[in-house]
């Protein structure tokens, strides 16, 4: 039983050069990571992830704020009292130790039996696939390899209430990671871990867990399932940082014509529902500058749809991507992404319609990047 | 527009065999991918036919000339590394501007000529306002887009583009995916590109060539790989997740033939039953791309192909799809590919149809394709 | 708040422990400072006095080459000639350094031949030998073939001290090149040459730089070849502090102010050499 909370934690960093400088690398950042949850921290380099986790940890002090584990305030505890593992980015193996014993290493740290502890490296060896170089050094295997290790050494730990995981699969090749994400939200899942997992990658977070913190420049932009993440975006930055191909971006001004709110891009105008258009005017800080978000997947082209928005446009490019095919329009200079299932007939310089559907919208305060919910 | 043609080319450091007789012959002004995992020996490829690296074996001939033993300088070729290689006491501008000042062309171009260029391909790749710096204060993004940057401002036979965009963010990899082949296209120029990624080799190649352990696995279009995988490997590359794979045996009932897999009896369609008939062994790989296999609500009215009970353990989410992995309980699990609508979740019974058309056939000890056996 | 408590106290420790070290090291230097503005009795005096009249007048016989009178003798030593030999001998061997030692260690970062490391190895261990083992019979060659007490064969000598280390410390700059810089530099159209000055050239000019520097120190330090292989007229300045030892007596005051003049150069040399040794002479060329 394991649940981590985290309190307006803060981490400030003293700038070398400039006197009395801070740079604050976690601003205000609370997030609660229940029993058996698998947590993700996801955001670009730089935005505080790693900082956050390494609080968490206990490797980097917490310059305000509080950090529970188990309803019990750690801020001051040693890592080692703080009963977790941990996966590095930079695998952090010891050189001069095999593989089976770098794995050992934290269970005869615990004073494990010998026994015991063979039948726990087996049962990861064989989990991770690195059965068969069990016996070799660091140096001689691959990045792969090494990351696998480390992973076998955080996961080894079944006294850990909690897993902390930074990056630990960044470094494989797209098959190897295909595989791992299967297998580690398998082993969370069977096991019952508690996972607080790092990583810039959207695809591993949407992926993985029951919980996505998103980050950028410090601060918490939402927190969510991913079918939240992906559904209700709250702001632009997430919904430009989650999904592939990106989310498309049409600025638009507010028009009010009769009683009826629009939102307009060039001659294309989109009436807006009652309800949303009574959100927008109360939100009145944006000087009539709002953002419509559309996923590539949720653009149909050429067929009409009834009752929803559409548009026109000139065909750039199609890519085809085997199961399916990615058609760029232009629209006045503006590229617009269509994601085609199957192969797409459709030839460069055509014009064509294309539809999306009200409520596969989304629009966002062009000033704040807050989304309208 | 040049043709470039690879006789039995192989490359070895020491014992180790990065490229074995590999030989393929491009297009003029075509964009030739080379896709493979890392190790597979695109790189050292792309390196031979540069000149940077020595031919153990074979030969590189370009518009019928064997270039084995030309200079770097002389077969005029722009390469973008996949590790950069930017000079680092330079500016983002002289960097981009460097091959235009060698000695070869350094009386070709006025320093007009060379601004409008630089700034030119600078704008194509939005590191425009990056010029005054230096590589050291870039990211890697914006490195490796300088990189490509001093590759593109030339007007070379030849462009050789080492993983160019691998390392840019989602945006701008998509949107320089599909500027690139178009960038490329206008100019006619010959180039050959490689990458791990076969959403990239499909998008912006007019062939592509898969590499496995330095050997050429196949090479064709994207129709003609995704629709007539050569073996067992180039249905694991081309496709995310990988390709569903079991061991099969062929079953005789009459005059027809069926494929058994764990209890499962496949049907075959016409063809593929002519093509088995004359096989010697009855032991096969089946395979079938996860995005091939279709839902079916009832019991229902198939009138071919196969259907499949078995239970979702797990689903994975991808944006605009959904990743179902399936078990039959008969120690026979696939996966399967689903639009982000379908309300799937862990513990359903999901019913499953592979196709007639989507079976691929796979010798068992050759792993080769047996319904596209050339 | 106990952490920073705890951060504080293992801060003032440190702090401590480093100011012990400083004086530690520092304290000779002190006291050569302090003998050269020292008369001659204030510095034989015991106890050794902290307070005391300061006087210039050690540097000025130094610095303007004075007699020094004595009852029995006169002691003259003409230390800005000295000083100047020094250069011209220091300059001399570390310009010579340079051009051999640019191209040979830029051919041992680049270039694999046969009996490589040994011949790299071979050179660096001329800097293990005692310069005792080699001065006997170079004195007897320098006889010889004439060149003996000349700057020319000072110069050569002191190729023993400069060179191999300069090939050493160059290799390793070469070698921090990335390969693949001169890959894309040939396929960007340049020749071999073009390379070197374009490419290579400009990236190790800072550690060019702090190598010279470096060298010139060492040779500068220099004492036995310079005691051994110079004439009076070609003596440099290290072995001519031992003119301040006198029949008579030591004439310590002038000979802590010649030592002193002695190690500006070095000095001032450390103090820009800082600038040249930061690392990362190739930062940002390749990924990673």
């Amino acid at each position: 039983m394991a649940e981590v909370k985290v309190e307006h934690v803060w981490k400030f960093y003293r700038e070398e050069a400039g006197a009395g400088q801070r740079v604050e690398a976690v601003k205000d950042a609370t997030f609660h990571c229940n029993d058996q949850e698998f947590l993700c921290l996801l955001g670009p380099s730089g935005c505080g992830k790693t900082s956050t986790l390494r609080m968490i940890a206990g490797l980097e002090h917490i310059s305000r704020g509080d950090i529970y584990i188990n309803n019990r305030r750690v801020n001051n505890l040693l890592p080692k009292d703080r009963m977790l593992a941990m996966s590095f980015e930079s695998y952090a193996l010891y050189p001069p130790l095999s593989v089976y014993d770098n794995i050992a290493f934290p269970l005869r740290a615990r004073k494990y039996p010998e026994q015991k502890i063979k039948e726990k490296i087996a049962l990861v060896a064989d989990l991770l696939e690195i059965g068969d170089i069990l016996h070799f050094r660091p140096a001689k295997l691959s990045g792969g390899e090494q990351q696998r290790v480390s992973l076998a050494r955080a996961l080894v730990r079944e006294d850990a209430q909690v897993t902390l995981m930074d990056e630990p699969i960044s470094h494989l090749d797209a098959q190897l990671k295909a595989k791992l994400r299967i297998d580690l939200k398998r082993i969370q899942r069977e096991w019952g871990l508690t996972v607080i997992y790092v990583t810039h990658d959207q695809l591993e977070a949407l992926s993985m867990a029951d919980k996505v913190v998103v980050m950028n420049l410090g601060e918490i932009q939402q927190v969510g399932t991913p079918d939240d993440l992906y559904e209700k975006p709250a702001n632009l930055f997430v919904a430009g940082f989650i999904g592939e191909p990106p989310m498309n971006f049409l600025e638009c001004v507010m028009v009010k014509e009769l009683d009826r709110v629009y939102l307009q891009f060039h001659d294309f105008a989109f009436p807006l529902d009652p309800q949303i258009s009574q959100a927008i005017e109360r939100e009145n800080q944006s000087n009539g500058k709002w953002v419509i978000g559309i996923r590539p997947g949720d653009i149909v082209l050429g067929v009409e749809l009834k009752g929803a928005y559409s548009m026109k446009g000139t065909i750039y490019s199609v890519e085809p991507l085997g199961e399916s095919s990615i058609v760029t329009v232009d629209v006045h200079g503006q590229r617009v992404l269509v994601e085609v299932a199957g192969t797409c007939a459709e030839e460069e310089g055509r014009v064509v319609s294309f539809f999306f559907r009200k409520e596969k919208t989304h629009i966002f305060n062009a000033l704040t990047g807050k989304a309208i919910q | 527009m040049v043709e470039l043609e690879l006789r039995k080319v192989t490359k070895k450091y020491g014992d180790v065999v990065a490229v074995k007789d590999l030989s393929f012959k491009t297009r003029k002004g075509e964009m030739l991918v080379l896709l493979g995992p890392p190790g597979a020996g695109k790189s050292s490829t792309l390196k031979m036919i540069a000149g940077i690296e020595e031919v153990t074996a074979g030969e590189i001939v370009m518009d019928g000339q064997v270039i084995n033993h030309i200079d770097p300088a002389e077969r005029d070729v722009a390469m973008a590394f996949e590790t950069y290689a930017l000079y680092p006491h330079l500016s983002v501008f002289e960097n981009i501007a460097f091959p235009l000042r060698s000695p070869k062309r350094a009386h070709v171009f006025s320093e007009e000529v060379i601004k409008n260029k630089v700034v030119e391909v600078a704008q194509f790749l939005e590191i425009d306002m990056l010029l005054e710096r230096k590589p050291k204060e870039l990211s890697g993004g914006q490195r490796q887009r300088v990189s490509l940057a001093r590759c593109l401002v030339r007007e070379p036979k030849m462009f050789l583009l080492d993983e160019p965009i691998a390392h840019l963010d989602a945006k701008l990899r998509h949107r320089l995916r599909r500027d690139l082949k178009r960038w490329q296209r206008e100019r006619q120029t010959t180039t050959v590109y490689t990458t791990t990624d076969y959403l990239e080799a499909f998008s912006v190649g007019d062939r592509i060539a898969i590499l496995n352990r330095g050997i050429l696995q196949q090479i064709g279009t994207w129709e003609e790989i995704y629709n007539q995988p050569a073996d067992t490997f180039v249905g694991m590359i081309v496709s995310d997740p990988p390709m569903n794979y079991m061991n099969a045996r062929i079953v005789h009932e009459g005059e027809r033939l069926f494929l058994e897999a764990k209890g499962v009896l496949f049907r075959l369609s016409l063809p593929v039953q002519e093509k088995l008939r004359s096989m010697r062994e009855e032991e096969v790989i089946v395979g079938v791309f996860p995005s091939k296999i279709a839902l079916v609500e009832e019991p229902s009215v198939v009138s071919s192909g196969t259907v499949i009970d078995g239970v979702v353990k797990f689903v994975e989410l991808r944006g605009s799809r959904k990743i179902a992995f399936v078990s039959t309980g008969r120690d026979f699990n696939f996966t399967v590919q689903l639009g982000v609508e379908e309300n799937v979740r862990p513990g359903d019974q999901i019913r499953c149809l592979f196709g007639e058309e989507v079976l691929q056939v796979f010798d068992k000890q050759s792993r080769k394709n047996i319904l596209f056996l050339s | 708040m106990e952490n920073n408590k705890k951060i504080s106290s293992t801060k003032l420790i440190s702090t401590v422990g480093l100011i012990i070290l400083m004086l530690w090291t520092a304290f000779p230097l002190y006291w050569v400072l302090n003998m050269s503005i020292q008369t001659p009795l204030d510095v034989i005096s015991y106890p050794p006095k902290f307070v005391f009249d300061a006087t210039l007048e050690n540097y000025s016989v130094v610095l303007l080459g004075r007699a020094w009178l004595g009852k029995y003798e006169t002691v003259q030593t003409d230390f800005p000639r000295y000083f100047l030999n020094s250069l011209i001998v220091c300059f001399g061997a570390v310009g010579l350094s340079m051009l051999v030692g640019v191209p040979a260690a830029y051919s041992l970062a680049r270039y694999n031949f046969r009996g490589k490391e040994n011949f790299a190895f071979t050179l660096l261990s001329f800097r293990f030998a005692p310069g005792l083992i080699v001065i006997l019979p170079l004195f007897v060659i320098f006889r010889r073939i004439g060149i003996y007490g000349t700057y020319h064969g000072m110069m050569l000598a002191y190729q023993l001290i400069t060179l191999p280390f300069a090939v050493w410390l160059m290799r390793g700059f070469f070698e921090d090149i990335p390969m693949e810089l001169e890959h894309a530099a040939r396929i960007d159209g340049y020749s071999w040459w073009g390379i070197f000055r374009k490419v290579d050239l400009p990236l190790v000019a800072p550690g060019i730089a702090a190598t010279a520097i470096l060298s010139f120190i060492f040779a500068w330090n220099e004492f036995l070849f310079g005691y051994i292989l110079s004439s009076d007229v070609t003596r440099p300045v290290t072995p001519s502090l031992m003119g301040f030892i006198s029949y008579e007596q030591v004439l310590w005051g002038q000979m802590a102010a010649a030592a002193i003049v002695t190690l500006l150069p070095s000095l001032v040399l450390a103090i820009f050499i800082q600038r040249y040794l930061v690392r990362g002479l190739t930062f940002g060329a390749v990924k990673g």
